[in-house]
Parts: C-alpha cells; structure tokens; sequence
C-alpha cells in the first residue's frame, strides 16, 4: 500500500494517507505534503524545528498539523527532510523536524493556500489507519 | 433534461428540493448544457449541505459557472438572517479572502502600445510579482500592516500608491468599515506583511486586454470604456494573510459549532450566529483581510500605471489610466435585502459570486448610480472577459448576485496530462498573446481546456436576468502566476 497519494480534485486537491497506526499516518502526511509543494533539490537535516498541536480529535489534529507544516515551508521558508515524533496520541503531538532553511536549488513550485475539513476523515480499515483531507491549492 | 436532483423552473432555473436537514431548498442557475457539468460536479451535494446553515433564507443557490469547492461550492450564495440567529460561515467565504477582480481603463487604443508592447509586458511582469510565495517590495512592519487592514485602498494611497479619484469607484469606496486591525493572528500577519503588492499564483493574473466588443454603448461610456480601447484587468486576493484568517476561524468555528448544537453535515460549514462573540470575531478579521485585498489590487494599480507611462513615455494624462471598478468574488457582507415582503438585515455570503447591484442603489458609487454597479467577469486564460451590470432582478432573487467567472471544469492533474506549458504558451502567442510567467507548469494547469466556456456563463447570467452584457475584452498579454 502507498503511504499517500495525490488525488486530484476540480480546483483543490486531496490527499490519501495510509498508515499503520496515527505516527505513521501523520508522517505520511508530512511526506504527502511535501510532494504537493512539489519540491525539488536535496535537503539536509542540519537543523531542527520543534513542533507542538492540540486539538479536539485525530482529523483535527491532522488539519493543524498540516496547516503547522503549510505555514513552516512557506512562510518561514523552512523545508524538512525527515520527521520524529516524540509524542503522539488523537488530541496532540510533539514532533521534531529535521531540515535547514531553504537555499538556492531547493525550491516549492506548488503553494498550499490551506487546509480544509471539508470531507476530512481517519478511518481504520483492518488493521492501519487510512485518511482524507482536502488541500486548497 | 432528466435528473432525479433538479426540478425545473425555467429554462435557467433549477430547483432541489428541500430533504433531510436542509431548511431552505436549493436554486441552481444554469441552461440544460452547464447543469450536466454542475451535475458531474457534485454541486447539488454542496448546495444541499449549505441549505443547512441556521438562519438561511429563501434559497440556498449556485451561479451558472459553479462547480465542487468545499463546504460551499465555487459559485455558491447563501443569506442568512442576521436578527433571527442566523450564522455565518468562513467555509462560505473561502480562504482567500476578498479575492476580486479589478478592471483600469486608459485612452490608449492597441496601436499606441503595440510598437513597445514586448518591453511593456516585460514592466508589467515587474510590476506584479507573481509565482509560489512571492513577496512584493514593499516590507511593512507589523504597525503599519495593521494600519492596512484598517483603511485597505485608502492605506495606499495615502501612501502615495494611486490618487483619491481611485477610491471613488472601487466597491465601499477601497474600505470596508467595521474591520478590526487587533485580531488576526500573529502568524496571519507574518505571512502577509511581504506579500502587498504581489499577484501570487494559481488563477491569480493581470491581463492587457483590448475592448472588443459593446452591448451598451451608453453604460459602457459612463463605465469610460469604449472599442477598441486598451484595459488591464488585474485578478487577486488578500494573499497568505487571508488563507490565515480563514485558518484560524475555522478552528474557532469548530468549537463553536459544537456550541451551538449546530448538526452540519460538512465540517467546513463550521459557523457560528452573525451575532455572536466568535461571528463578530470572524466578521472583524474577516474585512480586515478584506481590506488587505483591496490595498494589495491599489498597490498593483499603481504599479501597472508606473509600468505604462514608464515604458511608453506617456504623462498620466495621456494615458488616463483610471478604477472602472474593483469587486470582490469571495465575501460575506451585512446588506439589507427584502425576505417575504420585509426588510431583513441578512449577511450574505458569496464564494465566487460577484456582487451585481442594479441602478438607483445607494451603496453604488455615485458616478454609477444612474446606470448600475459594474459586474467583471474574468474568462480563462486566452479567452475573452466580459463587463456586465447589475439588474433589479439580480437583486430580488439572488441578492443582487451573479457568477464570478468561467469556473473551472478540469482538475490541474488532468490539464498538466492534457496541455503542455510551453505549447501553451506557442498557441497563445500565435494568437497574439504575449505571455509572461513563472511557472510554464503553472501556465497549463490554468489552460483554457480547464474551465467552462465563460461566454456561455454570461450569456446564461443575461437571459436569467441576473445582469445585462456591456463589454467584451480580448486579452492580447498575459502576465500569470
């Protein structure tokens, strides 16, 4: 099974995530949204960037991590090679992202307005999580 | 046409009838032919669900250029009644806030500018810095942004970024009131303090075009458009600042939709009463990224004037470069409209719509009064864009409302299978338009294949009577995201 998948959309897009437990499935998202920011050049995990969400169930939790995400690449301009989560249950997490500031070659041609919960769900099918969140793109 | 979904009123009229926990039935504006897109698209599920939001009134409804969006469609319209609990939602609003269309007259026609046209565009590409997270060179520290959200189109021209002439004909005159400058995030300000000035990507763009055709030559010339004439039109938003003002509601939105006992069946139509701490909350940042938008679309006006008489020598004079109209396609808005003979204070929601107020009414510029607010309807790229005028029919049936534009019809996925950039780019050229962009990927996931025919949308807005066709432009340079 694909850890995401890209599924298209009219005018946003979606990703599909498939993970055996919630760690897996948040850090497929991660990985899924890096591939919709459709970027490209090497990076190296030279610096870190701590990262704490709350929220109210999973699917929340799932848009504000990602929205943490959206804002760390694009506004601080912070791309992330790999991801560690040292907590993670429904209600909350606290990863640590490994990366460096973006530098020449290292580009995102896709911009993430938002993430929406339009459709947004984790669901378990035997015996890993699935998820659906919509993008706007 | 045979649809279990649709009754049909008319030849553009289409019903849904109310079910489930819709409290209002649905209307869809569409002939035979747009309605099997708005079909396929699943627009008679969004324009159901949003049938559902507390307080709505009469319908809730679907421009003829609409299609799937989340929570509300693209092309949706909803009012709800502000003195009887009704709500107000983001997801009815969109992220990028205040996302409109402005259009710039001058007194050249093609042939004035066509002998430095290549250097032109070059300028122009300059001028309106688009591409992913583009930032403008304007850097504004964060008192100063706040000032921005405050005044909007007022901001900049105080600022020395256009002239008070602008503000005459921009929609509530370049500032909405009622914006507070205190409440949008941090982070919402950090991800638009470097973005003023910028067009950004996706379908944002600024476009010279040339008026090709006049239905109303009288409402065209108050509107000071005439054939023949060179126009630019510019189509962006409130940038990174609105996508997080929106963010952040929506979260607020969900708590208070649990609140509320609010039953949704889209966690996107989170919302919460017009008249409540987390409504005004929303309504205050909500027009401020408003505000932020209309200074964006001023700064790039200038920028655009700068560009002209720059490159073609000219004294403002001569180019006479002045606002026809500046509106807002994704806004939700206080007005005051009739519901079942009454007078009712309604917030109308419009997510891709455009307002299209008929002649005599008061929140009308003053120059427009006697004729009827401008209505700018953007066509994909390549393809023409049309200025129409609102109708008294518009306003007693969808809030003085109308479509926003062609709508897309076409994933990016599926237009980047189908159209290659750089052939893109040939075809237009060998059209004769000039292209100038950031991204040739970008160029073909906005491809004209990707969107309705935007002249069978106006003409379906003209027979429906929800606004009457004035002017058509042809693009001839197209500077894209």
């Amino acid at each position: 099974l694909k850890p995401f998948e890209i599924v298209p959309h009219t005018s946003e897009v979606a990703l599909e995530l498939r993970g055996r437990d919630l760690r897996a499935l948040f850090q497929n998202a991660a990985m899924g949204l890096l591939a919709l920011f459709e970027q490209e050049g090497r990076v190296r995990p030279r610096e870190t960037i701590s990262v704490r969400v709350r929220s109210s169930t999973a699917e929340s939790l799932l848009v504000h991590w990602l929205s943490e995400l959206v804002y760390i690449v694009q506004t601080k301009r912070w791309l992330y090679a790999k991801v560690e989560f040292t907590r993670i249950q429904e209600n909350a997490l606290t990863a640590t992202l490994h990366g460096e500031p973006m530098a020449d070659g290292q580009t995102i041609s896709r911009e993430v307005k938002a993430v929406t919960f339009h459709k947004l769900a984790i669901t378990r099918d035997r015996d890993a999580l699935r998820g659906y969140v919509i993008l706007d793109v | 046409m045979a649809s279990a979904l649709f009754t049909k009123i008319d030849e553009y009229r289409w019903e849904i009838p109310k079910r489930g926990g819709m409290r209002v039935p649905g209307l869809v504006y569409a002939n035979e032919k747009l309605l099997g897109k708005i079909e396929r698209e699943r627009v008679a599920e969004q324009v159901s669900n949003v049938a559902c939001l507390p307080g709505i009134v009469n319908y809730s409804m679907a421009m003829p250029d609409a299609h799937w969006g989340y929570g509300f469609p693209v092309g949706g319209v909803a009012a709800t009644d502000v003195d009887e609990g009704g709500a107000i939602s983001p997801g009815g609003i969109g992220f990028d806030i205040s996302c409109g269309v402005r259009l710039l007259r001058s007194d050249l026609r093609q042939a004035d500018i066509q002998p430095e046209f290549s250097k032109l565009m070059d300028a122009l590409y300059h001028a309106a810095p688009s591409g992913v997270g583009v930032e403008g060179s304007l850097r504004l520290r964060e008192k100063e942004l706040r000032q921005v959200l405050e005044k909007g189109a007022k901001w900049a021209i105080q600022r020395g970024f256009g002239t008070n002439e602008d503000l005459e004909t921009i929609e509530d005159g370049g500032t909405l009131a009622g914006a507070d400058s205190e409440l949008p995030s941090e982070r919402a300000v950090e991800r638009g303090r470097n973005q003023l000035g910028t067009l950004g990507s996706g379908n944002h763009f600024l476009e010279v075009q040339v008026v090709d055709q006049v239905y109303e030559k009288g409402t065209a010339a108050v509107f000071g458009l005439f054939e023949g004439q060179v126009v630019v039109m510019i189509h962006t938003g409130s940038r990174g600042f609105g996508y997080q003002v929106c963010q952040d509601s929506l979260d607020r939105m969900q708590d208070a939709s649990a609140r509320y006992h609010y039953h949704l069946p889209d966690r996107q139509l989170a919302c919460a009463p017009v008249n409540s701490s987390e409504g005004r909350h929303y309504h205050a940042s909500m027009y401020a990224a408003a505000n932020f938008a209309r200074a964006n679309r001023q700064v790039l006006t200038h920028a655009t004037r700068e560009a002209f008489m720059r490159t073609l020598e000219l004294s403002p004079r001569e180019l006479g470069m002045r606002v026809v109209y500046d509106v807002s396609h994704n806004l939700g808005k206080i007005e005051e409209h009739e519901v079942g003979g009454k007078k009712r204070k309604l917030c109308v929601h419009r997510k891709g719509a455009t307002r299209a107020f008929p002649a005599g009414h008061r929140d009308i510029p003053a120059p427009y009064r006697d004729v009827g607010q401008p209505v700018l309807l953007p066509g994909s790229m390549g393809t023409h864009s049309f200025v129409l005028v609102g109708t008294e029919r518009a306003l007693k049936e969808t809030y003085g409302t109308t479509a926003h534009g062609a709508g897309r019809q076409m994933s990016r996925t599926q237009a980047l299978k189908q159209v290659s950039g750089a052939e893109l780019r040939r075809k237009l050229e060998s059209r004769g338009i000039a292209v100038r962009t950031a991204s040739l990927k970008g160029l073909a996931e906005e491809a004209p294949e990707a969107y309705k025919d935007v002249s069978e949308v106006v003409e379906v807005c003209h027979a429906a009577g929800l606004a009457r066709k004035v002017a058509r432009m042809r693009p001839i340079g197209v500077v894209k995201g």
